[in-house]
């Protein structure tokens, strides 16, 4: 979903390299959303998710010119983002909930049940392996594709398949309380 | 029972309230100066800060150039082939020590060119930095020299006069350039006649010293593909594609996204050979 403009990353990218770092805000403008929303799932605390955003974007600049055009620009920085919060989550705080106002717009009749929901469901995630929680978070909150989660992380479409199908089902049995309601 | 997803792949029944919940959670919101501040941190860099893979690839470069200029040197002073193994021994060190010194009238250097190169602030810095020295001991440099084609394409004169030029080792400067010089694709393609031609033209010399747009365009996918294709070697063996290289219409061109994407497809780049559409390139209307 975010991986079309394959070719017009490759091209920003060259342009930074060439010396025009302006180039790279577009990239930014781009990937911000995606990446930040799988930071927060992984990471579970909006503040850590937007540190880790932007200093993935920045040592991305950075590094630019270790960027393989041949790849996708996503799949590189989304690397580059892990390894920024897996670095967070060794030094991690207890979780707390997360802000009313800045969880998902929901509609008007969402009430406290509703945030319970959502508090559940991401402490759920956080009960998840990494390896389990970054499936789930590619697919559901980056909106990428099988194909597009295998080429990110480097492994079989199938492998995708079968972790996802484990991830689902183990976030199943931590949240079942949820299941009726 | 399965639902298929729009992607082939089967969602059980049983997880379906599982996503259902996943999708209330929603996307959100990052903060909203997030750009803002990624930018301003960017932009507090005095310039371009440049990655291992960047100073590899330049040292790389540097390398392959230190060793350029070598060979030519060795060429040049001690004639081709050099001493033959075997006879480097304790009698080669004797004739070295009872040699008479080096008389200037015994140094010959007659190709301009060599000379302007081992004049040229490129051979003082080849021998000089200690990264290019570095680069010699690498494993990258190693796998580089390991290429024949690099190899041919350092006994080339046009490749010599190339690195000699004052507008390529401005050029070397580029990041973006030493990326593209750096990749296999274009150090393949360096021993093509049509590369060396174009390599030798002082037009795509300038074109490659001052036009950052240029150099980008060098660096991406696309033009590495058309480079190494047939024809569009062909074309920059042209002599009026060489000059319309030159022209600030087709450089603009040449840097467009237009372009590159045009670069990929195999007819454009058969067509670039025509002299017509060369011509048509370099036209000042096209670029407006």
């Amino acid at each position: 979903m975010y991986l079309y403009e394959e070719q017009d990353d490759a091209a920003l990218v060259a342009r930074c390299l060439a010396g025009d770092p302006a180039a790279f805000e577009p990239l930014v403008a781009r990937y911000q959303r995606p990446l930040f929303n799988v930071a927060l799932r992984l990471l579970g605390r909006y503040d850590e998710a937007a540190d880790a955003t932007q200093n993935a974007f920045i040592k991305a600049y950075s590094h630019l010119s270790s960027f393989d055009p041949t790849q996708r620009f996503f799949s590189w920085i989304y690397r580059i983002l892990k390894n920024e919060c897996l670095n967070m989550l060794r030094s991690a705080r207890p979780m707390e909930p997360l802000p009313a106002h800045l969880v998902a717009a929901g509609g008007p009749t969402d009430g406290l049940d509703d945030s319970e929901r959502r508090d559940a469901v991401r402490r759920g995630l956080m009960a998840l392996s990494v390896e389990y929680r970054e499936v789930i978070a590619l697919r559901h909150f980056a909106g990428l594709s099988y194909d597009e989660i295998a080429a990110t992380l480097g492994i079989p479409a199938k492998t995708v398949k079968s972790r996802l199908f484990s991830a689902r089902q183990r976030l199943g049995d931590v949240l079942s309380d949820w299941k009726v309601r | 029972m399965s639902d298929r997803s729009t992607d082939g792949d089967l969602e059980p029944a049983e997880h379906r309230w599982v996503t259902r919940l996943l999708a209330a959670q929603g996307d959100v919101e990052p903060p909203s100066d997030l750009t803002a501040r990624v930018m301003a941190e960017i932009g507090r860099w005095p310039s371009r800060q440049t990655g291992g893979g960047q100073t590899m690839a330049r040292k790389i470069l540097l390398g392959v150039a230190a060793i350029a200029a070598t060979l030519v040197l060795t060429f040049a002073l001690t004639g081709y082939p050099p001493v033959g193994k075997g006879i480097e021994g304790a009698i080669g060190s004797a004739k070295r020590y009872q040699a008479p010194q080096i008389a200037n009238d015994d140094v010959k250097v007659q190709d301009p060119e060599l000379q302007a190169f081992f004049q040229s602030d490129a051979f003082h810095k080849l021998t000089t930095d200690k990264a290019a020295r570095e680069a010699v001991t690498s494993k990258e440099f190693r796998h580089a020299v390991a290429d024949p084609a690099v190899r041919a394409a350092l006994a080339i004169p046009a490749v010599q006069a190339a690195l000699a030029s004052q507008a390529v080792q401005q050029a070397l400067g580029s990041s973006a350039l030493v990326n593209a010089l750096a990749s296999q694709a274009v150090q393949q393609v360096l021993a093509a006649q049509g590369v060396q031609a174009a390599l030798a033209s002082q037009a795509v010399q300038a074109a490659l010293a001052g036009q950052p747009a240029v150099q980008a365009a060098m660096a991406s996918q696309a033009f590495q593909a058309a480079l190494a294709s047939q024809a569009f070697q062909s074309a920059l063996a042209n002599q009026a594609f060489q000059a319309a290289l030159a022209t600030p219409a087709f450089m603009q061109a040449l840097g467009s996204a237009a372009f590159m994407q045009a670069m990929s497809s195999s007819a454009f780049v058969q067509a670039l050979s025509s002299s017509a559409v060369t011509q048509a390139l370099a036209a000042q209307s096209l670029a407006q």
